[in-house]
C-alpha cells in the first residue's frame, strides 16, 4: 500500500516496522543492514545532559554523547567494532532492542517519529545486566524501497554508563 | 580482630636506587587498605573539587564530595566562596541535592531549618516555643565549615584535615601546568555545558596511572591511531582534524614528577594546527610568551593527586576520579575551553573530545574495559609482584633537565627522549605520595612506642 494512501494506524505500524528492524539488525549485529537504514547525510545526535533537568540543545556548542553530522561516523564506529583492535568491542554484550510509544507524523518533506526505546543488554563475560533507556525523534523518507532516516536524536535518560555504551546500547 | 598497625611500606617498596620500584597488588584490591585510603588520602589531604568558573555568581553553588563526604560550595551573597558539609546540623539530611545551581537560603527537608548561602543558621523552626536549653542557644547551629578551602586560579581544592600544606605548597611547580590551561584564555577557562559520568569496576589508581601512561597507547588504542589514518587516507568518509599517534615517534616527549604524588606526561606536538587553540596562538602568544605558548599547543597529561587529571593531547578534559569501592571507580568528565573561545575552534574542540575522550567515545572505553581485565587478574590473590614501574629508569634523573628549564621549574625526577621510552618512573610520585600519607599512622606508631620507653 501506498504511503498516501495508508491511515494513521497504517502509518504508524509501518514505521513502527522499521524501527523493528532496526533493533533486529543491531540485535543480530548485522552492522551493514543496520547502516543501510542511515542516508549518508544523517544527522546523528545523542545529546549530553546539561543538568538534571536539561539536555544539551546545540551541538555546535555544546558537548554530546556522540554526535555526527552524517553517516560517517557511524561508519567508522562500525569499523572500529569489526576490526579486532578495540578491547571494549571485542566481545560484545548481546542485546535486545525495544521500541514502543510511537507517534508518527506527517512533514512536508518526510515522515517524523517519536517513540520510546529500551535496550536490554548481557555482558557475557562479566555476567552483568544493564538496561539503557530513552526517547527518541527521527525524520525518515522513503528511497530506494526502503524507510531511511535522514535525522535521529536519541535521548538517554539514564546517562550514569558503566564502562561502556556505543550505538548497538542505543 | 586485629590491632597490628598498617605497614604501608610492605605495600610500596620504593628501591628506585637499586633498580626496583615495587608496588604490591593488594593496594588494588583489599578492602581494608581502600578504607584507608579514603581515611588517610581522600579526607586527610588537599584534593580537587571543581573550577570556580562552576559557580561564577554571588548565591551560586555546587556539591561535590572530599573522599565519601557530601559537601556544598556556594557563593555568598558577596560573592564570597565558602565550603561547607552537606548535612543539616540538626538531624542530618542533605540540605543541596542538585549538583549545580543558584539559591540564597538552603532548607533543610526534614525540619525546616534555614541556612543563609554564607552557611549561617538563619532560621530555627518555632524556636522560641522549643524549651530549648541555654546550653543549645550557646551552640552554634551554622554548617559545618570544611576545614581547608582555597583556589589556585580557579582551581578549587578542599581539605578535611586542617593540618596540612597550603595549597600553594602543596601544588608546588605543578601549578606551573594549570597556568598553562588557565592562561589559554585572556579570561580562564570554563565547562563546556554538556558532562557525563560512568563508572569502571576497578580500582581508582588504575584511572590515576593510566593518564600518564603512554605505554599502552599503541596497544590499547590501535582502533582509534587505525581509523585516524583511515580518515586521513579517505578510507573513512569522516573528515575530523584530529591528534595522530603514529606522529609522535618523530617527537620529544618526557615527563616530570613533583613532591605530593603529582606528575605531568608531555610530548611535542607534529600538527599544532590540529588543536582549537591554534587560530588564537598569537593573541595568547603575546600575553604568555612564545615558550609557554608552544607548551600550550603540545601534548600535556597532568595528574594531581589524587583525583583530578586534565588531559591535552587533542582538546581537553578535566577528570574527576571518585573511588567507591576497591573494584568501583566513579568518573565525573568535562570538557575545558578558553573562555570566549571563537566558535569554530570551539566546535572542533568539542568534536575531538567526544570523539577520543568521551566516556562514549573510541578510546577511552578501551581503557576502561582494559582497567576492568587488570582488576579481574588481580583476582589472582596468589600474585602479589607487578612489573609495571620500571621503564625509564635508566634514563631518569634526578631534579630537572633542559625542558623544564624552559619553564623554569624544579620537578622532583625528569626523563626526556624519544616517544618509545614509554616511561614507568612517572608513577613513582604517586606511589610515593600514598606511601607517605598511609604511612602516617604507622609512623605515629612508632614514634608513640618510642616515646613511651
Amino acid at each position: 500500500m501506498k504511503w498516501m494512501d495508508m491511515d494513521g494506524i497504517q502509518r504508524t505500524a509501518t514505521i513502527a516496522n522499521v524501527l523493528y528492524q532496526e533493533g533486529d539488525a543491531l540485535d543480530n549485529k548485522r552492522w551493514t543492514d543496520w547502516l543501510e537504514f542511515y542516508e549518508s547525510d544523517c544527522e546523528y545526535w545523542v545529546p549530553a545532559w546539561r543538568n538534571e533537568e536539561e539536555l544539551t540543545e546545540d551541538p555546535t556548542s555544546e558537548v554530546s554523547l556522540i554526535y555526527y553530522a552524517s553517516k560517517a561516523g557511524l561508519e567508522d564506529r562500525v569499523w572500529r567494532v569489526k576490526s579486532g583492535l578495540s578491547a571494549a568491542s571485542k566481545q560484545l554484550p548481546r542485546t535486545q532492542h525495544q521500541a514502543n510509544n510511537v507517534v508518527v507524523s506527517q512533514q512536508e518533506d518526510g515522515v517524523r517519529v517519536r517513540y520510546n526505546w529500551c535496550v536490554n543488554q548481557f555482558d557475557c563475560e562479566t555476567r552483568f545486566s544493564h538496561m539503557f533507556y530513552g526517547h527518541a525523534e527521527a525524520e525518515l523518507i522513503f528511497r530506494d524501497d526502503m524507510w531511511r532516516y535522514r535525522r535521529k536524536k536519541i535521548i538517554v535518560l539514564n546517562d550514569y554508563i558503566p564502562s561502556v555504551i556505543d550505538y548497538y546500547s542505543l | 580482630m586485629t590491632t597490628s598497625v598498617f605497614d604501608a611500606a610492605h605495600y610500596v617498596q620504593d628501591l628506585a636506587s637499586e633498580g626496583q620500584f615495587r608496588v604490591h597488588r593488594d593496594v588494588f584490591r583489599d578492602p581494608h587498605i581502600f578504607e584507608l585510603e579514603m581515611e588517610n588520602i581522600f579526607e586527610a589531604n588537599w584534593v580537587f573539587v571543581g573550577l570556580a568558573s562552576q559557580l561564577p555568581n554571588p548565591n551560586d553553588f555546587i556539591t561535590a564530595r572530599v573522599g565519601r563526604q557530601p559537601i556544598i560550595i556556594s557563593r555568598d551573597k558577596l560573592g564570597q566562596m565558602q565550603c561547607h558539609f552537606n548535612t543539616c546540623p540538626h538531624r542530618g539530611a542533605t540540605l543541596c541535592r542538585a549538583q549545580s545551581g543558584q539559591a540564597k537560603s538552603y532548607v533543610c527537608p526534614y525540619h525546616g531549618w534555614v541556612f543563609d548561602s554564607a552557611g549561617r543558621n538563619i532560621g530555627i523552626k518555632h524556636r522560641k516555643q522549643g524549651e530549648y536549653a541555654e546550653q543549645f542557644e550557646n551552640t552554634s547551629h551554622d554548617m559545618k565549615r570544611v576545614p581547608r578551602f582555597d583556589e589556585y586560579r580557579g582551581f578549587l581544592f578542599a581539605s578535611l584535615n586542617s593540618d596540612v600544606l597550603s595549597l600553594e605548597e602543596h601544588l608546588g611547580d605543578a601549578k606551573v601546568f594549570l597556568d598553562l590551561i588557565a592562561d589559554q584564555g585572556d579570561d580562564g577557562v570554563e565547562l563546556i555545558p554538556g558532562a557525563c559520568a560512568y563508572t569502571f569496576r576497578a580500582n581508582w589508581k588504575l584511572q590515576l596511572e593510566n593518564c600518564l601512561d603512554n605505554y599502552h597507547l599503541t596497544s590499547t588504542h590501535p582502533s582509534f591511531i587505525r581509523i585516524v589514518e583511515r580518515r586521513k587516507e579517505g578510507d573513512s568518509r569522516h573528515s575530523l582534524a584530529t591528534s595522530d599517534f603514529n606522529m609522535l615517534d618523530d617527537t620529544v616527549g618526557g615527563g616530570f614528577t613533583f613532591p605530593f604524588g603529582h606528575a605531568v606526561i608531555w610530548h611535542g606536538n607534529p600538527a599544532p594546527h590540529v588543536r582549537p587553540l591554534y587560530s588564537n596562538i598569537e593573541s595568547v602568544a603575546k600575553r604568555v610568551g612564545r615558550v609557554k605558548a608552544n607548551w600550550m599547543l603540545g601534548v600535556r597529561n597532568l595528574s594531581l593527586f589524587p583525583n583530578v587529571q586534565f588531559a591535552e593531547n587533542i582538546s581537553l578534559q578535566m577528570r574527576i576520579i571518585r573511588p567507591l569501592a576497591p573494584d568501583l571507580t566513579e568518573m565525573q568528565v568535562y570538557c575545558v575551553a578558553p573562555r570566549g573561545e571563537e566558535a569554530e575552534a570551539r566546535e572542533i574542540r568539542i568534536r575531538q573530545y567526544e570523539d577520543f575522550f568521551s566516556s562514549t567515545g573510541m578510546a577511552t572505553p578501551d581503557d576502561l574495559k582494559v582497567y576492568e581485565q587488570c582488576q579481574d587478574g588481580y583476582r589472582a590473590w596468589s600474585v602479589s609482584e607487578q612489573l609495571g614501574y620500571h621503564r625509564g629508569m635508566n634514563k631518569v634523573r634526578q631534579g630537572p633537565d633542559e625542558y623544564a628549564d624552559q619553564l623554569g621549574i624544579t620537578p622532583t625526577t625528569s626523563v626526556s627522549g624519544k616517544f618509545e621510552i614509554q616511561d614507568e618512573t612517572i608513577f613513582h610520585s604517586g606511589y610515593r605520595e600514598w606511601l607517605r600519607l598511609m604511612g602516617r599512622e604507622q609512623r605515629a606508631a612508632v614514634s608513640g612506642e618510642v616515646e613511651a620507653k
